[in-house]
């Protein structure tokens, strides 16, 4: 009997003792906070990294995705009265509210996550971490404050971007799929728009942003063992993303609609 | 003067340190020797605050630096300097800014003082024309001749060695030796090294401290460990079970 329960007892244990070290890992940013001056700078390369180099598969992912929920809308109109013009409310709310930050979060924790992890996990098992901290560097302030201030300013941007993607991803497969005037789409967008909808697709790529950044983070910060160790938090960086993105979007969806 | 005093470390249920006492008196070369995975460098980073011992207590200077806060033990680290296995470079830096951090960081120096104290330590090391370079760019001796010419930048009064002759072929760990003791000699800083090396136990330092099982079995000049009887010892030295 204890044989059966010891695995799952286990990981619930370790369930909430990873939870606490990842809230010491986030307060400890605080801790060299009169000197975050020298640490900001590495924000820029961060942007860059997160932010610019990203916009193509933000691009990318979006505009599919938007294109097929126009198609998919379609294919659901095809045969009741409701006229086609409301395809273009429906791709609209539904990149606004849900797809274009889910799915450019999803993605970002495959590709941010993985990188951040990955990148602090060897720097962890060739004692990087361990020599910036010898130089009298506060290595989370160093190498994790910048990532999430990087993550705060550039995932509402790539969220922005996906929305504006997704929409006329959805416009160009309703007019070469459906036969749908794009006037008629952006009319249909207009008519249930509300600016609160926009903003709110923003808060939620803010919020899973800050949470890809900072579970990466951890698991990279706290890799053990060689390779194996940084393959090992590599992967648990973005299935934890995942996992965060998915229960984030329903509280936020309980809190703020 | 650093003073160990009855500190253990365990790692899950393993004991790696079991009571260990010592002392290490200012401007003292002490090798720490003993069989690979012993607990040598867990000893090592237990003098800089990597890390913290779960008994016992670590003192610097009459402060007892795994009760320090972290801003105080940042204090300690400005005058102590590790020197890594393997270099620990930083990889997305390049030479020259890998120096750099620690000046940017730990002295108050002008940027005409700071480039001109990196070529300095550059030299020291006998390197030159690797400013640019990234550390992928350079070879494993190289790498941690760096690592030694990042420590001794800052100037510190204490520094740390972690294997510095690992990997490196005989005509290299002589070079690293000779280093050692240029660094020796013209700082007169306290040097602390865990090896394997037995030329460095015998050219380098003047204290040796052998860990065996957690515990110390021998504290004393290299000397003395040449002449001793013990049979582990004698195993240790020569490489072959004399039984």
């Amino acid at each position: 009997m204890y044989k059966i329960l010891k695995y799952p007892i286990n990981r619930i244990i370790s369930l909430f003792e990873n939870f606490g070290r990842y809230v010491l890992l986030i307060s400890n940013i605080f801790r060299s906070y009169n000197s975050w001056g020298l640490y900001i700078n590495n924000a820029i390369d961060q942007m860059i990294l997160i932010g610019t180099k990203s916009i193509p598969i933000v691009i990318l992912t979006s505009f599919f995705t938007g294109m097929v929920s126009s198609v998919q809308a379609g294919y659901q109109m095809e045969s009741s009265l409701t006229p086609k013009w409301i395809i273009g409310s429906l791709v609209g709310e539904t990149m606004l509210l849900e797809l274009a930050p889910v799915i450019t979060s999803l993605v970002l924790a495959g590709k941010i996550g993985a990188t951040i992890a990955a990148e602090l996990g060897t720097m962890r098992v060739t004692e990087q971490i361990d020599a910036l901290e010898s130089l009298s560097l506060d290595p989370i302030a160093y190498l994790v404050l910048p990532r999430m201030l990087a993550a705060l300013v550039m995932f509402p941007v790539l969220t922005i971007i996906a929305n504006i993607f997704g929409i006329s991803g959805g416009i160009i497969a309703a007019m070469t799929s459906l036969d749908l005037d794009p006037y008629l789409f952006l009319k249909g967008l207009k008519t249930w728009f509300k600016p609160w909808d926009a903003w709110y697709g923003i808060i939620k790529g803010l919020s899973f942003g800050l949470a890809i950044t900072s579970i990466s983070c951890y698991f990279g910060y706290y890799t053990k063992g060689g390779a194996a160790g940084v393959g090992k938090s590599t992967t648990s960086s973005v299935v934890s993303s995942c996992i965060a993105i998915m229960i984030l979007d329903y509280v936020l969806a309980s809190l703020l609609l | 003067m650093i003073s160990v005093k009855n500190i253990s470390k365990s790692f899950l249920s393993k004991k790696i340190l079991d009571d260990i006492s010592f002392q290490i008196k200012m401007g003292q070369s002490v090798a720490i020797i003993g069989q690979s995975g012993v607990g040598k460098s867990v000893l090592l980073k237990h003098f800089n605050g990597l890390m913290i011992p779960d008994f016992g207590e670590v003192k610097i200077n009459n402060q007892i630096i795994n009760k320090l806060s972290f801003h105080e033990l940042q204090q300690i680290r400005k005058n102590m300097s590790m020197v890594f296995q393997f270099g620990a470079l930083f990889d997305s830096l390049t030479i020259h800014q890998n120096i750099l951090l620690a000046l940017d960081h730990l002295t108050n120096l002008s940027n005409e003082d700071k480039k001109n104290r990196i070529s300095e330590s550059l030299s020291e090391v006998n390197l030159s024309n690797v400013e640019d370079l990234f550390p992928n760019d350079l070879s494993g001796g190289m790498k941690k001749r760096v690592g030694i010419a990042r420590a001794i930048a800052i100037k510190p009064k204490y520094i740390l060695y972690d294997e510095p002759t690992t990997g490196l072929d005989p005509i290299n760990t002589d070079k690293m030796l000779n280093l050692m003791k240029k660094v020796r000699r013209n700082k007169s800083i306290t040097s602390i090294v865990v090896t394997h090396e037995m030329k460095i136990i015998n050219e380098f330092s003047n204290q040796v401290i052998m860990l065996y099982d957690g515990k110390i079995i021998f504290d004393g000049s290299p000397e003395e460990l040449n002449s001793s009887k013990d049979k582990y010892i004698k195993y240790f030295i020569l490489g072959k079970n004399l039984d």
